[in-house]
């Protein structure tokens, strides 16, 4: 009986592993392969055209690049993980995003921490003077806070 | 006793099966699955080949994609509904040459109106304000092949390509003298999403020149009259095949600062090894005092600090069934270190396998550490990333997929009690776990549905109704 239990859950392995015929459909260049994600830029650089030929329009460019955010921009990618890879590397950032994309935000969206009492005087004796300005959030949307125009 | 069988049954039959299928990273296949971007971004579209013959030899298409997004956690939830339409119509004559037009838009809307959703804001519920339907043009443009001899004409919303990528509402006129050299020009309107553009221009021209089969060489000049900004932007560009693969290199000069990146891939089949090398560097400060279209974030980030990049990458195929990557990345601010500009270290391994335990299947495995280093403003910030991702063929209409993905920074905080005037300074460890799952599915050629499902939990919030967010996309595709 043992045997018999042994064999059939096998045999039963064997054939979920061997009998779906169906291979890796695609019919993408071999290019496309485990590295395309990095690279597949600068190869569209190169030859454009050969590009086009499958994503017409630069559809699926725009798709990626312009009209769906990527898997990993949550809420907390919000919250912490763009401020901080953003100042590690911002060259990853501009593969989609320009200035005025950070603008959006930084200069006409307060955060939700700015509630009245944070504005009507608790931030003065904190955050600006902190011993380096750079230390702080505010900078990144505050840059012209002591220039000559005051506070922005 | 018992398990220990069931367990070398098992493992000589995983052994059978690797040593009985039939091909992989074999013979220089290393394509992944179609629907293998997923894992990147959720969702796609789908293009219609076949279209609708309008006369002798015009050919019209048109590609409907309705998706559904909904944002959820326990504080609130954002549902938002996008109509995408894309077509073109093709092979239209006119003189001795060919007339082709293209269009893409997206019209989107917000489903439910509740406050909190604000919690879920990004680019496109802020471009909702005070409308009911936020439109985005991505392109309309007409293009002339060789109505008048020898010169293409596009005309309207387009994606200027030749080597900066730029959306203009212009003319791009490209003029060929022989089959060696090209000349282009393209002058424009600025598109932009997020900024007032009524006044913004854009000017250039350029060259291509291919003294050889595999050499194209190509210059060009920009000129960028935005918001009162002026810049003057040039590149040359060099991309050459070599035995094996590609190199290339491109030289920029944005005003007075001067940039190089400089790259080659390449692919050795016989022993199934692949090698990607890149350079970057930035060799003079790029402050403020630049449009938005080339402007590299420096409103958010600060001036945009010299630095070197080098990149190297292999791939090595194994067993037929196995891939296995690494890579590192080096950045060397150039003894400029400060808050915005840092030294840092990444590296990666991968570990890709393909048809196990079926031939549909495609797992990878990774791991990628970043390490940034301290300098006299920041102390060092670490990230660790490690993941999986499994796409699975069930049929030849279906495709399942799922991964899950660690990630955990380590960095400074400077935290405050704004009531208290408290000030807090600190390190700080937070991970976030993300898990996804979804499905492809094409009947037909002319229909596909997708549906994705994301949850993340997280430790970056203080709030625990924070903690879960979970996002569900419907994606249905029609292409007439």
């Amino acid at each position: 009986m043992k045997t018999f239990k042994i064999l059939m859950i096998s045999t039963l392995f064997i054939v979920i592993s061997t009998l779906v015929v169906y291979s890796v459909e695609s019919s993408k260049p071999e290019s496309h392969n485990a590295s395309w994600m990095k690279l597949h830029g600068q190869a569209s650089k190169v030859n454009e055209e050969e590009c086009l030929a499958c994503h017409s329009k630069r559809d699926d460019c725009i798709r990626c690049h312009e009209d769906t955010p990527p898997r990993n921009h949550t809420p907390s990618w919000m919250r912490r993980g763009h401020g901080l890879e953003s100042r590690w590397n911002r060259e990853k950032c501009m593969t989609c995003h320009n200035n005025a994309f950070c603008e959006e935000c930084h200069t006409t969206q307060m955060p939700m921490y700015h509630t009245s009492r944070f504005v009507n005087g608790g931030h003065c004796y904190t955050e600006c003077h902190s011993p380096n300005l750079r230390d702080t959030k505010c900078i990144t949307c505050h840059k012209g806070y002591h220039g000559p125009q005051g506070p922005n | 006793m018992k398990n220990k069988n069931i367990f070398i049954m098992l493992l000589l039959s995983m052994i059978l099966t690797v040593f009985s299928s039939n091909y992989a990273f074999a013979y220089g296949e290393y394509n992944t699955p179609d629907s293998w971007g997923m894992h990147t971004t959720p969702g796609g579209f789908k293009n219609s080949y076949q279209g609708i013959r309008l006369g002798n030899t015009a050919i019209m298409d048109m590609n409907l994609t309705t998706r559904f997004r909904l944002r959820a956690n326990e504080y609130s939830d954002d549902e938002d509904l996008f109509q995408y339409i894309r077509g073109s119509i093709k092979g239209i004559k006119l003189g001795q040459g060919n007339v082709e037009g293209s269009y893409f838009l997206r019209f989107s809307g917000d489903l439910n109106g509740s406050d909190s959703k604000r919690f879920f804001d990004d680019s496109h519920d802020l471009g909702l304000d005070n409308n009911d339907v936020y439109t985005r043009f991505y392109h309309g443009e007409l293009t002339f092949s060789n109505v008048i001899p020898n010169t293409n004409i596009v005309a309207g919303r387009q994606y200027v390509n030749h080597i900066e990528t730029l959306q203009i509402d212009g003319l791009d006129v490209s003029y060929e003298i022989n089959d060696k050299l090209s000349i282009f020009g393209f002058s424009g309107a600025a598109v932009n999403y997020f900024d007032d553009w009524d006044d913004d221009w854009i000017h250039g021209g350029g060259f291509e020149f291919k003294p050889f089969h595999t050499t194209k060489i190509r210059g060009e000049y920009i000129r960028a009259n935005v918001e009162d900004f002026h810049d003057d932007i040039a590149h040359i560009r060099v991309d050459q095949v070599v035995p094996y693969g590609t190199v290339y290199a491109q030289f920029g000069n944005l005003d007075n600062a001067q940039t190089l990146e400089a790259g080659g891939n390449f692919q050795l089949p016989k022993i199934g090894t692949l090698l990607n090398v890149k350079y970057e560097g930035v060799y003079d400060e790029i402050s403020d005092d630049n449009s938005y279209i080339e402007n590299p974030l420096t409103y958010a980030l600060l001036p945009y600090g010299k630095y070197n990049l080098i990149n190297v990458s292999a791939y090595q195929g194994f067993l037929e069934h196995f891939m296995i990557g690494a890579g590192v990345e080096y950045r060397d601010a150039n003894g400029q270190n400060d808050f915005f500009n840092r030294d840092y270290t990444k590296y990666f391994t991968s570990l890709d396998i393909m048809g196990l335990p079926t031939d549909g299947t495609y797992i990878s495995l990774f791991v990628e550490k970043w390490d940034t280093e301290d300098n006299k403003e920041s102390d060092d910030e670490q990230k660790l990333q490690v993941g999986g991702s499994v796409t699975q063929q069930i049929t030849k209409t279906l495709d399942i997929y799922a991964g899950t993905r660690y990630d955990r920074y380590k960095y400074d905080f400077v935290e405050f009690d704004y009531g208290d005037v408290t000030l807090a300074r600190g390190r700080k460890r937070e991970s976030i776990r993300t898990y996804y799952f979804g499905s492809k599915w094409e009947p037909t050629k002319r229909v596909s549905l997708i549906v994705d499902c994301n949850i993340e939990n997280s430790d970056v919030f203080e709030d625990e109704d924070f903690e879960n967010n979970y996002t569900v996309e419907a994606w249905l595709n029609i292409a007439l």
